[in-house]
């Protein structure tokens, strides 16, 4: 497994696992034809990860196959090299010079603050918890205070728009099952 | 029969508000594919729920018009900062750039929009000629050749996909299995629920597009912050000469649409492929060594493969519901949402909002005619939208629109987890297409091929009954086995080193 990142064995492992899962849970089903495609697709999962996870122990010539890219296009065979440049490279803030609150990425943090979200939604309501999302969204970034009130606005506007149209139940969660509005 | 249901189609595309709603998804999609990092698919995806109550026409011509518009939008942000807005203008940026270096930005920018909006009036033409031919077609396979239909587009999507063929079967493979979820079909066998009544109709389709789009596409656009875009940007140079360009090169415009729409009517394939193979033809067959320095040519190849493959994305799409990008396979999740079932009912008793599609993308082009002639010199606000700001909105779009659809909180779940295993997908370039694509195909891919070995009393050979059965099974061995068979050939032919 050398050469392949914590992550990406992480990913594989839960391919597989989740295959598994579905492969053993098929023993229990009662139709014979709810059961074939599950497996199929699972074994298409276990077999191709199983090749991923030992690509480096693999025979040379098997190895190419689960490793190199196969592509219809050659597309560096057009990419330059010269000037042409964008111009600002866009900034990749996951190295270590971005981290704030906590080794917090940007990533990390919006990543924590979306599950922060679906949990408050959840427990609170998709009314309740969008504002106070995006707000927090907004001081992380250190946006100004005008900006991240119309931003705050415009998202309670996109809720009133489902509830309104749609007569979606953004207003219920958990502990207002009747909804707030 | 055709002729009536053309009409109607026609009568359905100029009524309000569908004209309307077209107008405004050409609008929004030239907004949507020039700002860098939103694109067709997230512009889509989100914008999905919002279509719940405009009706079934109405959305699907609006999702059309946000696909159609955005593919000229990529090129804006493709020539003013050499960053492509979507995937499909690509090569656009080979020689929009310099020539917007070179003081002659509105030239390329005016010679994009004439290439992308004739380009799109032709293929969309020849959609309208060749559909009786489609119907034929369609209404002509059985089960057996739907499910060999749908194993051959997953099948595309390894080798169209950048990056290993087994992570591309992986990742189709996945999403496949997950369709699995809930009640099997042609029997009521509950699958894989744990017994929660919040799964038994399986995962959304909507909420998995909105997290491996919207929520994975932030996370990618979070670590790289505010405008992609330098301050001293002008649109200048002339209009008009892009105009003159493009009617110079008839030749390069009406190649390059077709090669795009015959790249983007392959399944699996899309406008990702088409712009670069068409700009590699054009090089080919100019005498200009100015390639890659500022040649018009390259930017009217490029643009006019990326429009002229939406109208050819629209046959597997509509026809078997097989998707030929992220863009179509969220257009089908519109389709299934608003409850109409690609296949041979868009063909029969759907024929006349077919056709109003058709027609509706026709109208789509003509606005990005309009609009992308009229409103050059102020295309350069939209490449400098800070990102910081669009993040948090999408991400509420994402989670209150997955939420309307079925006010199921298992599909928040969903948005919630496959972003994070999206993001992850993209960072080891495993191909999220793939997984979508698996995704759309599994219901359709279940049902056939279940239905399939019931009509042939559980023998597989059904599969291999009828001739285009098995020239689809010769087609999709190809293609996998295909690049192992060369890449041997390749290493025996050149001997050991």
């Amino acid at each position: 497994m050398d050469g392949k990142s914590r992550s990406e064995i992480a990913l594989i492992f839960l391919f597989v696992a989740v295959a598994i899962v579905f492969v053993v849970q098929t023993f229990s089903f009662r139709s014979g034809s709810a059961t074939l495609f599950p497996r199929m697709t699972a074994a298409v999962v276990i077999f191709g990860g199983m090749l991923l996870l030992a690509e480096n122990y693999l025979p040379e010539s098997l190895r190419r196959v689960v490793a190199e890219p196969v592509d219809l296009v050659d597309r560096d065979e057009f990419e330059q090299t010269d000037e042409v440049t964008p111009a600002t490279e866009p900034s990749d803030q996951s190295d270590e010079s971005a981290v704030r609150w906590g080794q917090l990425t940007e990533r990390q943090f919006l990543f924590a603050a979306v599950t922060g979200y679906v949990v408050g939604s959840y427990a609170f309501s998709i009314l309740l918890a969008t504002p106070l999302f995006v707000a927090g969204y907004g001081y992380w970034n250190n946006q100004r205070t005008l900006y991240v009130a119309v931003l705050v606005l415009s998202s309670v506007a996109i809720c009133m728009v489902f509830i309104s149209l749609a007569n979606a139940p953004l207003d219920r969660g958990l502990l207002f099952p009747r909804g707030i509005l | 029969m055709p002729f009536e249901m053309l009409g109607e189609g026609l009568r359905i595309a100029f009524s309000w508000p569908t004209i309307g709603w077209m107008a405004f998804g050409v609008v929004l999609g030239i907004v949507i594919g020039a700002v860098p990092g939103i694109g067709p698919n997230l512009g889509m995806a989100v914008a999905l729920p919002l279509t719940l109550p405009i009706g079934g026409a109405n959305a699907i011509i609006f999702l059309v018009g946000i696909y159609s518009g955005s593919m000229y939008g990529g090129s804006i942000a493709a020539i003013l900062v050499n960053v492509p807005g979507t995937a499909a203008a690509a090569a656009t940026t080979f020689d929009g750039y310099p020539l917007s270096r070179q003081g002659m930005a509105s030239m390329a920018l005016s010679a994009s929009a004439v290439s992308s909006a004739f380009a799109g009036f032709m293929t969309i033409a020849v959609l309208i000629i060749i559909s009786p031919l489609i119907v034929t077609i369609v209404l002509a396979m059985g089960s057996p050749e739907y499910f060999l239909v749908a194993v051959l587009g997953l099948s595309m999507i390894t080798i169209v996909a950048r990056g290993s063929m087994v992570k591309g079967l992986v990742a189709g493979a996945f999403g496949l299995m997950l369709t699995t979820i809930g009640i099997a079909p042609m029997s009521s066998e509950l699958r894989f629920t744990g017994g929660s009544l919040a799964l038994y109709d399986g995962l959304s389709f909507v909420a998995a597009i909105l997290g491996l789009f919207a929520i994975a596409e932030m996370l990618k656009l979070a670590g790289e912050s505010g405008s992609i875009a330098r301050e001293d940007i002008e649109t200048s140079g002339s209009v008009m000469a892009g105009v003159r360009e493009v009617v110079a090169r008839p030749v390069t415009l009406v190649k390059s649409a077709f090669i795009g729409m015959f790249i983007g009517s392959l399944p699996g394939s899309g406008a990702a492929v088409s712009n670069f193979v068409a700009y590699g033809e054009a090089m080919r067959s100019s005498q200009s060594d100015e390639f890659g320095s500022g040649e018009i040519t390259g930017v009217i190849a490029a643009e006019a493969s990326n429009n002229g493959t939406v109208g050819g994305s629209l046959i597997p799409a509509l026809s078997f519901g097989i998707p030929g990008s992220g863009a179509t396979a969220v257009l089908l999740g519109g389709l299934l949402m608003h409850g109409l079932q690609p296949g041979p009912d868009l063909f029969e008793t759907e024929l006349a909002l077919t056709y109003s599609v058709f027609i509706a993308l026709f109208i789509g082009n003509v606005i990005i005619l309009g609009l992308g002639l009229a409103l050059i010199t102020k295309t350069e606000y939209l490449t400098k939208v800070n990102t910081n700001y669009l993040i948090p909105l999408i991400v509420v779009l994402a989670i209150a629109g997955g939420f309307t659809l079925r006010s199921n909180w298992a599909d928040l779940a969903t948005i919630l987890l496959l972003g994070a295993i999206g993001y992850y997908m993209f960072q080891h370039n495993y191909s999220v297409i793939a997984f979508i694509l698996g995704l759309v195909l599994g219901p359709i891919a279940e049902e056939n091929f279940i239905r399939s070995l019931q009509l042939s009393d559980g023998s597989w050979w059904i599969f291999l009954a009828s001739w285009p059965s098995r020239v689809l099974v010769v087609v999709t061995l190809i293609i996998l086995f295909g690049p192992i068979f060369k890449s041997w050939y390749v290493r025996r032919a050149s001997g050991p080193t």
